[in-house]
């Protein structure tokens, strides 16, 4: 029945015996049948259970009162009971239903009873209406299902996470291990569960740790981590980070302690690697030929390597004071470094200069010394990270270098002076004919009777003037015969030219060859050495007068020009009607030691490419159009 | 006729060298000229006075040479003393030839130059004298008839008149007549001075 609420009580009918009431009150159905199955009687509650009125039932087979598809096979069922009658329930570990007038089905129970009668044998059946029962069981086992999965789930789960799990006691007993715990250790579940599981597969240093750290937070009850390498079943070590939590009661009295351990090999592993990393990378800076340093913005220093040290034999402290450049460099340098720092504070850019570090001996070397910016998204400089090598060896080096080169320009340049000799006679001649021939015509007017005054002032005044001319022209020639260093400033190249043209002229003259500069006016200050830039001049010169010692059926023309270059260049052209440079040859003309001339060194335009070269330019030769070579070369502009 | 003041022209490419020459040549009394270049002297007017060329051998784009061969071909005579910084011989001599005067090598003595200098002066005197009395005779010579050339050049031959007479078919009257036409318009006191003023033109003997 599927109505939850109570049925009423029943009123006695007085006019009816017990056993009579008995039956129509029982609290179940009872239906009675003869030996054929049919219905003899039925109480109130058949009534009401099954939906029949007692009149429809009388007489029907009992077989009315289940559903179809059992019908057919109950007679045999009923034959069977009659021949053995006891009391006993129908059909054990059967599911028996009901079926009610309306069609519906409910689980029921029955108990089946034998009783003779004067009229024969009679059968009883108490039929009990078993739904609600039925629903709870079903609810139970419902329960029970979903119990046992969840407890296997978790269990599978905490099998399966890539963690070992553990529950201790107060005492640190294990209560339980999961399977990985297990799978990594090889350990038996017995010997997982013992005390003493820790001490076979913990490294013995971290063992000592974990005993301790436990020992520690026992009476605290606090939680705790730390890494420790555990053995795996293949006898090797792995890193793993132990975490226990405590469960404490009310008191806070430790209960349990929930434990993990997560393998951390990997991630230990690339640690070592980056701090192994980081530590050649130490070395590394320690160890490099070079002073390493990290400046913050305002140049204070923030780290310098051993070599800073160990070079200039300042303390840690020192060296990590602002104070240090003054210290260590070279006064002259200094000044430099600190005009360069302060340009290039504003700038944010990088710079290099060199410089003279003292060392803890006392002695200057030459060092290079570099900084570049570290900026922030906004272009801010954040840090300046500087080097310093030493260069000392490498400047004694370009000094030698600087001084052959030096001493075989200035033998180059005796040889030309050699060849220009009559040349440059001339040109002191000239001026020194004319103080001559001034002299005595300053003693022809002031001889006899009445000196013409006016005259001989004017003559003196001339001897006065050609003397300086040749005194001028005198250390012109001094200063290209002597051996000087490089000095290099502001030159003027038009005048620098005009000067020492002068002194090939009566060899160009006599050469035949006319000569013709073509001057820019507003020609930019040269950056150069004067004597080196009139020995390239004077080398060009006498180069194209030579291309054109055997041209007779046209001028011989040598023109020199000057112009602003493109770009910070002053340059300079040699052009001469010659007979040109063979092609081929072309890249050999700069070749030391190679020479067309009769008696030539071969050494001038080699020379004259590593002055202009020595000068920040370029030396070219081109053919030209028509006939003859002109060359070509640049020198830095003065600033 | 009083000649005009002779005038001393200098070309000379350095300063020093052409502002003394020029100085030394005004203390003796003599006028001067200076040029830095050939081409500056060439396009300067020719004055008709008499003088000399006081000439640098090295000048830049045209040398003195080529200066002396230029003023030859243009029959512009005058008299050269040439100066340089070296005893270049064969430039001297290449020099010499073509009629200069004097060849001076830097540093002379300031008399040698201006001996030179007079020296040459004096010849451009006698030259261009001798070139005025040519011209004078040359236009002597222009006013005689074909007739009378004819006759002075058989006289200056040395032909007798009955010669001269014969071999131009005339009588020796005429031919008489003729000779003291052109004795008259050559101005010629003597038969010596007419064979020297013959010489002079370049004129002929018939043969």
């Amino acid at each position: 029945m599927n109505d939850p609420t109570p049925q009423k009580p029943q009123k006695i009918d007085p006019t009816q015996t017990l056993f009579e009431n008995l039956f129509e009150f029982s609290p179940d159905a009872i239906v009675v049948t003869d030996e054929n199955g049919r219905i003899r009687n039925v109480n109130s509650q058949v009534e009401s259970a099954f939906g029949y009125t007692r009149a429809e039932l009388l007489g029907l087979p009992v077989e009315t009162l289940m559903p179809e598809r059992f019908r057919t096979a109950h007679p045999n069922y009923r034959g069977s009971y009659s021949a053995h009658p006891s009391v006993r329930p129908m059909g054990t570990g059967l599911e028996l239903l009901g079926r009610r007038k309306d069609g519906a089905e409910f689980p029921v129970d029955i108990m089946l009873s034998p009783m003779e009668t004067a009229g024969g044998q009679i059968f009883l059946a108490v039929i009990r209406d078993v739904s609600e029962r039925k629903r709870a069981e079903e609810a139970l086992q419902q329960l029970w299902i979903s119990k046992e999965q969840t407890e296997g789930e978790l269990r599978r789960l905490i099998d399966a996470i890539p963690q070992q799990v553990f529950v201790f006691d107060a005492d640190w007993t294990p209560l339980f291990a999961n399977q990985r715990e297990l799978e990594y250790t090889g350990l038996t579940p017995q010997e997982a569960q013992s005390k003493e599981a820790v001490a076979r597969i913990f490294h013995p240093e971290d063992l000592n740790q974990l005993e301790g750290l436990r020992e520690r937070v026992r009476s605290e009850g606090a939680p705790f981590e730390m890494e420790a390498r555990i053995r795996g079943k293949d006898g090797q070590y792995r890193w793993f980070l132990i975490r226990d939590n405590p469960l404490r009661d009310e008191q806070g009295r430790v209960l349990r302690w929930y434990g993990t351990r997560t393998d951390i090999e990997d991630r230990k592993r690339a640690e070592e690697r980056v701090r192994q990393g980081e530590g050649e990378l130490r070395q590394l800076i320690d160890a490099i030929p070079q002073q390493v340093f990290v400046f913050d913005v305002n140049w204070n220093p923030l780290f310098a390597n051993r070599r800073e040290l160990e070079y200039t034999g300042l303390t840690p402290q020192e060296a990590q004071s602002k104070d240090a450049v003054a210290k260590i460099f070279h006064p002259e340098d200094l000044k430099q470094l600190e005009g360069l720092r302060e340009r290039m504070l504003s700038e944010g850019a990088a710079f290099e200069m060199e410089a003279r570090i003292r060392g803890k001996d006392g002695q200057y070397r030459w060092f290079l010394i570099r900084d570049n910016p570290l900026r922030d998204e906004r272009g801010r400089v954040l840090r300046w990270y500087g080097t310093r090598t030493d260069i000392e060896d490498r400047k004694r080096a370009e000094e030698a270098l600087r001084k052959a080169q030096a001493d075989l320009a200035h033998v180059t340049r005796i040889m030309t002076m050699g060849e220009l000799a009559a040349s440059i006679a001339h040109e002191v001649n000239q001026p020194i004919s004319g103080i001559v021939i001034n002299g005595n015509t300053c003693l022809r007017w002031l001889a006899g009777d009445s000196p013409n005054l006016d005259e001989a002032r004017e003559a003196a005044r001339r001897i006065v003037r050609d003397g300086k001319r040749a005194g001028d022209v005198i250390a012109r020639i001094r200063a290209l015969a002597t051996k000087t260093v490089t000095v290099k400033g502001r030159l003027d190249m038009n005048e620098a030219i005009r000067e020492v043209v002068a002194l090939a002229r009566d060899e160009v003259r006599r050469s035949g060859v006319t000569l013709r500069t073509e001057f820019a006016d507003d020609l930019s200050p040269a950056l150069g050495d004067r004597v080196q830039l009139q020995q390239v001049v004077l080398n060009l010169v006498m180069n194209g007068v030579q291309a054109m010692s055997t041209v007779e059926e046209r001028r011989r023309e040598l023109v020199i020009r000057t112009q602003n270059d493109e770009g910070d260049q002053v340059r300079v052209t040699v052009q001469d009607s010659g007979i040109g440079i063979d092609p081929q040859r072309m890249q050999r003309i700069y070749d030391a030691f190679y020479t067309t001339k009769h008696g030539g060194m071969g050494m001038g335009l080699s020379i004259s490419r590593s002055i202009v070269q020595d000068h920040g330019g370029q030396l070219w030769a081109m053919a030209n159009d028509g006939p003859g070579t002109t060359f070509h070369f640049t020198v830095a502009k003065h600033h | 006729m009083p000649e005009p003041d002779a005038i001393v022209l200098v070309v000379d490419d350095d300063v020093s060298v052409r502002e003394a020459l020029g100085g030394l040549i005004r203390s003796a009394g003599l006028r001067v000229e200076t040029f830095a270049s050939a081409q500056e002297f060439l396009a300067h007017p020719r004055t008709d006075a008499p003088g000399c060329l006081v000439l640098d051998m090295r000048l830049p784009d045209l040398s003195g040479l080529d200066l002396q061969k230029r003023l030859a071909e243009i029959d512009l005579e005058i008299p050269i003393v040439f100066i340089t910084g070296h005893g270049d011989v064969p430039t001297a001599v290449q020099a010499m030839k073509a009629g200069a005067l004097e060849f001076l090598t830097k540093p002379f003595a300031d008399r040698d130059l201006l001996d030179a200098i007079q020296r040459a002066i004096k010849r451009d005197r006698a030259a261009r004298r001798h070139q005025a009395r040519i011209s004078q005779l040359h236009a002597r010579y222009q006013s005689l008839t074909p007739r009378e050339r004819e006759v002075m050049e058989r006289v200056v031959s040395g032909l007798l008149n009955k010669q001269i007479a014969a071999e131009l078919g005339k009588s020796v009257i005429t031919v008489k007549a003729h000779r003291g036409q052109v004795m008259h318009k050559m101005q010629a006191g003597s038969l010596a001075d007419l064979v020297r003023m013959s010489d002079m033109l370049g004129i002929r003997r018939a043969k």
